[in-house]
Formats: structure tokens, C-alpha cells, sequence
């Protein structure tokens, strides 16, 4: 259901995207207050330039919002639809412009990597996030760096391998098997 | 397939990856072939990319700069309001139809609306119908075609807040009540299930609490 922003800004993900779908107005202001600093935050994150990330953040609303009526709950939530779609484009724009991605060096990556994270600093805020962050937590230090420089930020195995100055194969071993530990506790915690 | 299959052995070790959107369009291909016919890899990736979706939930917040909203608001409004093509305008109510029976379909799945039948997914275009009160335009309604129906209802300017109760009329002379809702400053819509038909829908009405009628629409037989 969608309502008037002042009194149903609690209206599910899918009914405000059915409602954009179907030309409210006011579902599309909601979506946008909801979205907007978790879209901008991680094509910031990703490109490392506030006019980029502006640019990539405004494409991915205008695609989520021209195509909210193909949106398909089948195939995930729509947190991880519109994130999907923000990422795809600050990756693209970052290689348009032949940039070679440097290692992020933010807050919020040194907290997703460092020993000492509090989780209320990120998976608090994300409840869809928790058994994620909280097996994130427990691999070990190089294997945790490169699947957040992958997952959060989209860097390749190769360019994982140049920031980290490690062999190609070491990053990908390195990846898989986060991964492989990272899915034996999200899939252990699953309903 | 199993897990000893050399390909099975050969693509795990690319299915994290994959998860993660990382792997160049032949490699993805490589993957995507094995994948359709193996469904032990097939609970593989699924398992990742449940992992995957979880982490990029990590993505940090960051507040936008100024004029953000104002400036991507105008840019969606100078786009939206260009003509649209007929048949546009017809794939668009279809793909309306489309999100209502998935919204529904949520709806049903978390007890917000009763019953729990799993909404069939027609193809055809929704049957919508405008809604007045006395000569003016309110709003409009939308019934999925199918056995059970879904309705979506927006009404606009309707100089009511408060709560409404919706329900519609059988071309049998009954009576279904669809629900309550919340009406603000004269707006609202909503989505819900109907244990009938579209085709026999007669016309659907909106009520405040003493039964007076703030829009009703009649639908073509």
C-alpha cells in the first residue's frame, strides 16, 4: 500500500514501487527520502568523487523509478535491487574513465575490515545485513579485505591483486574462501 | 552432476565471483552453462548470492549533497511528463498489473490481507475504471483479470482524512467488503485481494465511517 508521504512514509519497498509504477507521486518522493543516502553512500564509496557519485546515484533512481514495474520480489528485495543497480553503474563509470580503482580508505571500509568494528556502525542500521556482518567478522584479516573490497565495492579479483600488490591467484583464492565461510554461517543462520 | 564432476570442480571455483558480479562476459557464460544443468551448483550459487546480496547491504550511508532530491525529482517529473505513445501507455497499465499482483502477493504473504491463495499471474491488461463523486474526477481503480482479482485503488482530492472502507459490488447483487484504509488531505491507494472475479465486479465504492459515499466508479460489463 501507498499512502500520503506525512502519514504512510512506513509503506513496504514493494507497495511504493508499485505505486510509482502506477504514477504516485508521492510514492516516488518517499522511495527517494529512503534511498537516497544509501544510494549515494555507495556510489561515493565506489568512486570516490562527490559529482560522480551525485551522477551515478540520480542514473540509479531514474532507472529504479522507470522501471519499478518489472521489479520482481522473486528474484531479491528491492534494498538489494536498487543497490545492485548503483553499484553496476559507479563500476561502469569508474572504468569509463580508465581510473584504476585504489584500495577505499573511508570510515566505513576501515570499519568493515578492522578488528575492533562496532556493529552498530554499520549492520545495526541494515537488519538484512546482520548475519552477513556478523560472519564478515570472524574470517581472517586478508580474506575479510578482499571480499569487502569485492562485494561493497566492486573491485575485480585483478584489481584487487594491483591494490593489494598480491598475485591474481592469491586474491581469487583469497575470495573464494571467504566466501565459502562467509555462505557456511549465513546459510547455517538462515530460516 | 556432482560435486566430483571435473566442470562442477572447474566452475566452484568461480561461483563466489559470479555471486558477486565480479566475472567478464564469457567467464559469466562459462558459469551460466554449467549452472542451468547442475542443480548441486545451482544450491551453490544460490547459497552465494544470498551472501552477496547481504553484503552489499553493508554499503555505507552517506548524506547527499544539497539539492540532491530537488534536482533528480525535476529530472524524473521533465521525463515523465513527455507524451507517451499509446501502446507505451498500454505496456505500462500491463506492467502496473504486474507489480499490483506482486505487492498483492507480498501483502498476502505477511497477513496483511486475508486468505493466503498465491495470486495467478495473467498477462492481460487490468480492467480500470475512474472514480467520481458528483461529476468530478477522483481517482482511478485497476482489477487484474484472472479468477481472483487484485485492486488497486488511488484516489486524489477527495476532501477526506481520515478512515475509508472500500468495497464492491457483484454483477450478482452482492456486496464485498475490500478493507479500511487511511486517507490524508484527501489522498490515498492501496492494494488488495478479492475473493472474485474481475468480470464480476460491477462497480466499486469509497465510504467514510457513516456510509456516505466519497467515490465510487462503475465498471463496463
Amino acid at each position: 500500500m501507498s499512502r500520503h508521504p506525512d502519514t504512510d512514509e512506513h509503506a513496504s519497498d514493494e507497495a511504493l514501487l508499485a505505486g510509482i509504477a502506477l504514477g504516485d507521486d508521492d510514492a516516488v518522493l518517499v522511495f527517494v527520502r529512503r534511498y537516497q543516502r544509501r544510494l549515494y553512500g555507495l556510489a561515493l564509496g565506489i568512486v570516490g568523487d562527490a559529482g560522480i557519485a551525485e551522477d551515478v546515484a540520480q542514473e540509479a533512481f531514474m532507472r529504479i523509478l522507470r522501471h519499478a514495474a518489472v521489479f520482481d520480489v522473486r528474484r531479491g528485495t528491492v534494498s538489494t535491487w536498487a543497490l545492485t543497480i548503483t553499484r553496476n553503474l559507479a563500476i561502469d563509470a569508474l572504468r569509463l574513465r580508465r581510473a584504476l580503482p585504489t584500495a577505499p580508505d573511508d570510515l566505513v571500509f576501515m570499519n568493515l575490515i578492522g578488528r575492533d568494528a562496532a556493529p552498530e556502525d554499520v549492520a545495526a542500521r541494515v537488519d538484512e545485513a546482520a548475519p552477513a556482518w556478523a560472519a564478515l567478522t570472524q574470517l581472517p584479516p586478508d580474506q575479510r579485505r578482499c571480499v569487502v573490497l569485492a562485494a561493497v565495492y566492486g573491485r575485480t579479483a585483478a584489481e584487487i591483486a594491483a591494490s593489494e600488490s598480491i598475485p591474481l591467484g592469491t586474491a581469487k583464492s583469497r575470495l573464494r574462501l571467504g566466501m565459502a565461510r562467509l555462505r557456511d554461517v549465513v546459510v547455517k543462520e538462515s530460516p | 552432476m556432482t560435486s566430483r564432476d571435473p566442470e562442477c570442480i572447474t566452475v566452484r571455483e568461480d561461483l563466489g565471483e559470479f555471486a558477486l558480479g565480479l566475472l567478464t562476459g564469457r567467464e559469466r557464460a562459462r558459469v551460466l552453462n554449467h549452472v542451468t544443468s547442475c542443480a548441486a551448483c545451482q544450491v551453490e550459487l544460490e547459497a552465494l548470492t544470498t551472501v552477496s546480496d547481504q553484503l552489499i547491504a553493508l554499503s555505507p550511508f552517506t548524506e547527499a549533497p544539497l539539492g540532491f532530491e530537488s534536482r533528480l525529482l525535476s529530472r524524473y517529473h521533465a521525463q515523465s511528463r513527455r507524451p507517451v505513445h499509446r501502446f507505451l501507455r498500454v505496456v505500462a497499465i500491463a506492467a502496473a498489473s504486474l507489480v499490483l499482483i506482486t505487492a498483492g502477493f507480498i501483502l498476502a504473504h505477511h497477513g496483511a490481507l486475508r486468505g493466503s491463495a498465491t495470486p495467478r499471474a495473467d498477462s492481460a491488461a487490468p480492467i480500470s475504471a475512474t472514480l467520481t463523486s458528483k461529476g468530478r474526477d477522483l481517482g482511478h481503480l485497476w482489477l487484474s483479470t484472472g479468477t481472483t482479482a487484485w485492486i488497486y485503488m488511488s484516489v486524489n482530492d477527495a476532501n477526506w482524512t481520515g478512515t475509508a472502507w472500500c468495497s464492491v459490488t457483484l454483477r450478482n447483487g452482492r456486496v464485498l467488503d475490500v478493507g479500511e484504509f487511511a486517507m490524508a488531505n484527501g489522498y490515498g491507494a492501496w492494494a488488495a485481494r478479492l475473493d472474485a472475479s474481475s468480470s464480476d465486479v460491477r462497480s466499486a465504492r469509497v465510504t467514510d465511517a457513516s456510509g456516505h459515499v466519497i467515490a465510487s466508479a462503475t465498471l463496463s460489463a
